[in-house]
């Protein structure tokens, strides 16, 4: 399996990864705001796309969490997800609560 | 009053899409752009939209 | 290392906990109306501020990770969350487009 990680190659692709990807944005949010594309519906449609994914991220993690408690036990992965679920449960909660608070 | 879709979400600021959207009924606007439309066509909220009877 | 049977019922006494704690908070919040348009949109804006915190911590997990330990359980693993987060988001969107 792949070990060594390669630290030239990695910042070689990485301006590369963000010029593409900031110049395609950069066009289709040029040409969405012409079309008047991020209304109301959009923020809608998009509000609701990102719930499902955080909530389908919510039923990953969890299932991740176990399957890495019985193949590896409490190592890296095992803490990683446990502050990925940390961070996730928290954010949401300071979230609520600041929201809550403005409205 | 002889608008084009087009024309339509230019006035209200909105795409296309969504005008296409609210014709079809599947999407509930915000207050805001009710109120909007219905300026626009110089109509009462309740003329334009009505809730679905349950 | 494998999880004794200890922890195992630790870990499904835990979890038989919280669905009960949540199964009440439910009925009760349900009986009082709590969960109404203004809390979903509360609830939406807080999922927000959650889902994007948890897109950056991960984009800095998997690599550093990667850098750290090579490709190995922990960096297969953050990068499959990371893809998840954002193929639900990309499918959720077509969805919803093309329903609302």
């Amino acid at each position: 399996m792949y070990e060594g990680f390669d630290i030239w190659s990695f910042l070689v692709g990485l301006p590369l990864g963000l010029t593409i990807w900031a110049v395609m944005y950069y066009f289709v949010w040029k040409k969405g705001k012409k079309e008047r594309i991020f209304d109301e519906r959009y923020q809608n449609i998009h509000r609701h796309a990102r719930s499902i994914s955080w909530k389908v991220m919510t039923g990953a993690l969890l299932i991740a969490w176990i399957i890495v408690m019985i193949v590896e036990g409490p190592r890296l992965a095992f803490f990683i997800i446990t502050a990925l679920w940390i961070i996730h449960m928290i954010s949401w909660g300071i979230g609520a609560f600041i929201v809550n608070e403005k409205y | 009053m002889g608008l084009t879709q087009d024309d339509l979400a230019e006035k209200l600021e909105v795409s296309r899409q969504t005008i296409i959207s609210l014709e079809k009924g599947r999407y509930n606007p915000s207050l805001l752009l009710a109120f909007k439309i219905a300026k626009l066509f110089k109509r009462r909220i309740e003329d334009i939209f009505q809730p679905e009877e349950e | 290392m494998l999880p004794t049977l200890e922890s195992i019922a630790g870990f499904i006494t835990g979890a038989g906990i919280v669905l009960l704690l949540a199964f009440i908070y439910f009925k009760k919040g349900n009986k009082q109306r709590k969960f109404d348009e203004r809390y979903e949109q509360v609830n939406a804006k807080a999922i927000k501020f959650s889902w994007i915190s948890t897109l950056i911590v991960l984009l800095f997990m998997w690599l550093g990770v990667l850098i750290y330990e090579g490709a190995k359980l922990a960096f297969l693993l953050s990068v499959s969350a990371y893809g998840v987060l954002l193929i639900t988001f990309g499918v959720a969107h077509f969805v919803y487009n093309r329903r609302l």
